[in-house]
């Protein structure tokens, strides 16, 4: 029963949550650029707009790949509060990615598919980022299993700093932010036009734009994991991050998918690595 | 009751004898049927009968020893003969070598008794329900795909025959390998898949397939020359060479050399780097031959003489190498894969990657590692035949294997690109199996960091490659006339296949519970590092709170789900792709002077990242270092 009412709470309340960030992200944007901005809101009105759309698409299955994009997040949201095996939240949001990709490809579109491209290859970057990340909280707390390491009894950022710097770094991938907003970005002028998402509209669009902010939270609450021993510095965690994200966001230029995959796998996966390593001498060895 | 383990191998061989001889083609139809049915009945009732060690009446044993001892020596005569006539003195050498090792070892140590002429565990039951249900549906497959084949090839006179004639062979010795407690005799199965495998690739005979046909000859005699040396060393080091006394030895430091030879000879069949060009090379071959060798025979044959000898070296300092050497394997291969737009050539770095990550998982001291290598050895089979067979039928529908040339194929042949994308769908998503084995790759690699950094990476490649595939096989494109007619000769045996691909992953738990546990509790009793935990049956809990049918159950629900909502969504309107309004339709937009400009997109092979020969060599090198390292392990 309590299982069945956390399954309820996080299907309804993620998409309400990760909107309203959204609504932030905007509104804050559009202050650090000397703009009034749109109401807090807005993306709610905007998908609801987008719903109440007639359905145009280019190919059938583009609805199907929306879809499935849609409910492997929600999966791994419900997966991640149910306070599963982290390894399979990773696969299944990795396979969420997947969804979106094929759909972008499912269409001639040479916008599109440039975008599903490099989307590809920010899997590539971020993937082995984030499953060091999971087995240096092996390490440290002895479990895949988010029960588990709930009960570890010290805060995870102090064994590990460096993995959730390489953390926020590929964050920024993963939320499709300057300067790595490399297969779609916000605004739609660029050279992709809207890269991955260009042929979805209307409700296919929308149901996008909503698995879009259960990812948001999903990956909000990896955050909330390192901090997870107090409530309240775990919040502040989080929105000094996703602050954080917003900045470098506003003040950064996109960067070509070379230079991401270089400086990803060197630096970030250097510092994961750095840190598994000593993890690993500390708890396995020691 | 010994007789049903002689009918598995000598039953093929008898057939394949007669259709040798008689070159028709209706009467080869009816053998190739009669024996699907008979293998997988006899299969199937061997099975029946449990855990078995098969004690032959002494004159019958003895017979059978000559007989073996014999045709062993003329095998490796022939090997020899064949190098002499390709002038490829290395296959000679080591062919002579071969020889000579094994006569004056066994003239040395006279007559080798092993009683128990046969040692059939669960194991060998995995092996077998690979061999006799994959192996003849391919032959079946393979009735319709020669025919064609040879018209292309405008043959004066059929070579049907010998090409089904080696494939009954192969089989034979497949089931003899499994089942052969005598190393002497595996060693003889061995060497008859390595011949095998040399007719089927230079099948076609012409320049290019007799040159990589001898490379793969070259590549598995040097296997072979590996296995005698691990014979003979074993021989010393315990004075046995019976499998079942082998793997229930109670002193495994004094086997490490052994081990290390037999484990070198695995590398070699299952296409380890730096092996792994032999197993590209044999892409020329008819691709019947392809699916063979990749799912059911040849490469599953080194991957389980490891998992057959694990119990005796787990948990020492070679197989924490063997274990980083096979990560290395599953790494390199998936990210040569990255590179290719053949969609053979992915397939086979794609096969490479896995046996890879089975011997990594066969040498990893974790219970759940012993059961995924065992389950990944299935379901790579059965997907990995499916997809073959897929690509070789589209090949003769498009005339190409090359993957960009594959734009629109769901339309021109909508069954066959199904069954691939459920194919290369069940080696890559969830539900299928082959992601829950890469699941358990990763958790239980963390006894072993550099195995384990190596199946991270490998994990992130494997999914950039089948994406691409994936999407390719989905994609738009402009031609959309259906070629595809149904052939019942040709589709039955990829839907009967397809249709294994979803019941195994579905019924994993089961399949683990029926087969995994009973050969882990039997082969690993003695070793306590892994079973210290007390066996039970594995229930839904134990694996990692994964449970395949609700998985499929909520995939389900997802897709009646998705059904209902396109109805509700139900596109009103097609439009064409967006070309900032200039589009003439979707493959081109208006130019200059309204001229239409056509466009075409193709996948990123990253070629001015890396290549893949820079990267071949880099991974040859570091991994006969590997290999050395492994040497150099033993040596005391």
């Amino acid at each position: 029963m309590k299982q069945a009412l956390i399954v309820l709470a996080s299907v309804v309340l993620s998409p309400l949550i990760g909107g309203l960030l959204t609504g932030i992200d905007r509104k804050i944007t559009a202050r650090m650029q000397n703009r009034f901005g749109p109401p807090i809101l807005q993306p709610f009105y905007d998908i609801f707009k987008l719903f109440s759309k007639e359905t145009i698409v280019v190919s059938n299955t583009q609805i199907l790949y929306a879809f499935l994009f849609l409910v492997f997040n929600i999966v791994a949201v419900v997966m991640f509060l149910l306070k599963m095996d982290l390894l399979l939240i990773l696969f299944i949001l990795a396979f969420a990615t997947t969804a979106l990709i094929l759909g972008a490809m499912a269409t001639n579109s040479p916008y599109s598919r440039i975008g599903a491209h490099r989307e590809l290859i920010s899997v590539l970057a971020y993937e082995p980022v984030l499953i060091a990340m999971i087995v240096a909280i092996y390490f440290v707390t002895g479990s895949f299993n988010i029960q588990d390491i709930l009960k570890h009894n010290s805060f995870l950022i102090l064994d590990l700093p460096f993995i959730f710097i390489a953390f926020s770094y590929v964050l920024t991938i993963k939320l499709r932010k300057s300067p790595f907003d490399l297969s779609t970005s916000h605004h739609g002028h660029q050279e992709l036009v809207k890269g991955i998402t260009t042929e979805f509209a209307g409700p296919v669009l929308g149901l996008i734009e909503l698995g879009h902010w259960y990812e948001l939270v999903l990956l909000l609450l990896f955050v909330w994991l390192f901090f997870a021993k107090n409530i309240f510095v775990a919040i502040a965690a989080i929105l000094i991050c996703y602050f954080l994200e917003i900045v470098i966001d506003n003040i950064s230029a996109r960067l070509t998918w070379k230079i991401m995959l270089q400086l990803t796998w060197s630096v970030a996966f250097g510092f994961a690595l750095v840190n598994l390593i000593w993890v690993y001498i500390k708890y396995r060895l020691l | 009751m010994a007789s049903i383990y002689l009918l598995l191998i000598f039953l093929p061989m008898i057939a394949a004898f007669f259709i040798l001889l008689i070159n028709n083609s209706s009467f080869r139809k009816a053998i190739v049927f009669l024996m699907s049915a008979i293998l997988i009945g006899v299969a199937l009732y061997s099975i029946s009968q449990g855990d078995k060690v098969i004690v032959l009446s002494h004159s019958l044993n003895s017979a059978l020893e000559y007989l073996i001892t014999f045709a062993d020596y003329f095998l490796l005569a022939i090997i020899f003969l064949i190098g002499t006539k390709l002038k490829n003195k290395l296959i000679s050498l080591l062919a002579i070598l071969q020889f000579v090792l094994m006569f004056v070892f066994e003239f040395k140590v006279g007559k080798l008794d092993v009683e128990n002429v046969f040692f059939v565990d669960h194991l060998s039951f995995i092996m077998l329900l690979l061999i006799n249900i994959i192996g003849p549906l391919i032959a079946i497959f393979a009735l319709s795909y020669m025919e064609e084949h040879e018209k292309h090839l405008h043959l004066e006179k059929s070579r049907q025959n010998i090409f089904f004639t080696v494939i009954m062979l192969f089989l034979g010795a497949m089931n003899g390998l499994v089942i052969s407690n005598n190393i002497l005799w595996v060693y003889f199965f061995w060497e008859i898949t390595t011949l095998c495998s040399f007719l089927l690739i230079s099948h076609d005979q012409n320049e290019e397939s007799i040159k990589n046909a001898t490379r793969a000859l070259l590549l598995n005699s040097i296997g072979g020359l590996s296995f005698v040396i691990g014979i003979i060393f074993m021989y010393y080091k315990s004075g046995t060479v019976a499998l079942n006394e082998i793997i229930s030895s109670q002193d495994s430091s004094i086997l490490m050399i052994p081990i290390a030879f037999l484990t070198l000879a695995a590398f070699t069949k299952s296409a380890q780097m730096p092996f792994q060009s032999w197993l590209l090379g044999a892409m020329v071959a008819p691709t019947p031959v392809s699916a063979l060798l990749h799912s059911s025979t040849m490469v599953k044959a080194g991957v389980y003489l490891v998992l057959r000898l694990s119990p005796v070296f787990i948990d020492t300092w070679l197989s924490k190498i063997v274990a980083v050497a096979g990560a290395f394997t599953f790494v390199s291969a998936a990210l040569l894969a990255i590179f290719q737009s053949n969609a053979k050539r992915v397939l086979a770095y794609s096969t490479i990657s896995n046996l890879g990550l089975i011997i990594a998982l066969s040498s990893i001291a974790h219970r759940y590692a012993i059961y995924a290598a065992a389950l990944l050895i299935v379901l790579h089979g059965v997907s990995k035949a499916l997809l073959f067979l897929c690509i070789g039928s589209i090949e003769q529908g498009i005339g190409s294997r090359n993957i960009e040339d594959m734009d629109g194929i769901k339309y021109k042949m909508p069954i066959v690109a199904f069954l691939t994308l459920l194919g290369s769908v069940s080696m890559l998503l969830p539900p299928f199996g082959v992601l829950i084995t890469k699941w358990i790759a990763i958790e239980v690699s963390t006894q072993n960091i550099a195995a384990m950094l190596e199946i991270i990476l490998g994990s992130a490649f494997t999914v950039v490659f089948w994406t691409k595939f994936i999407g390719k096989i989905l994609s738009d494109g402009k031609d959309r006339n259906k070629i595809e007619k149904f052939e019942f000769i040709k589709h039955i045996p990829l839907m009967a296949i397809s249709i294994l691909v979803v019941l195994v992953s579905i019924f994993l738990i089961q399949f683990t519970n029926m087969f995994v546990v009973p050969f882990f509790k039997s082969s690993f009793a003695r070793y306590s590092g892994v079973s210290s935990t007390n066996i039970k049956e594995l229930y839904v809990k134990d694996f990692f709170g994964f449970n395949p049918v609700v998985f499929f159950g909520v995939l389900v629900a997802a897709v009646v789900l998705g059904a209902l909502i396109y109805r509700w969504f139900k596109p009103k309107r097609y439009v064409p792709v967006y070309m900032s309004c200039e589009n003439s339709d979707n493959f081109g937009f208006r130019g200059e002077k309204d001229k239409v400009v056509s466009f075409e997109f193709k996948n990123y092979y990253f070629e001015t990242l890396a290549n893949e020969k820079t990267v071949t060599l880099v991974v040859n090198v570091l991994s006969i270092a590997l290999i050395a390292i492994m040497f150099g392990v033993i040596l005391k």
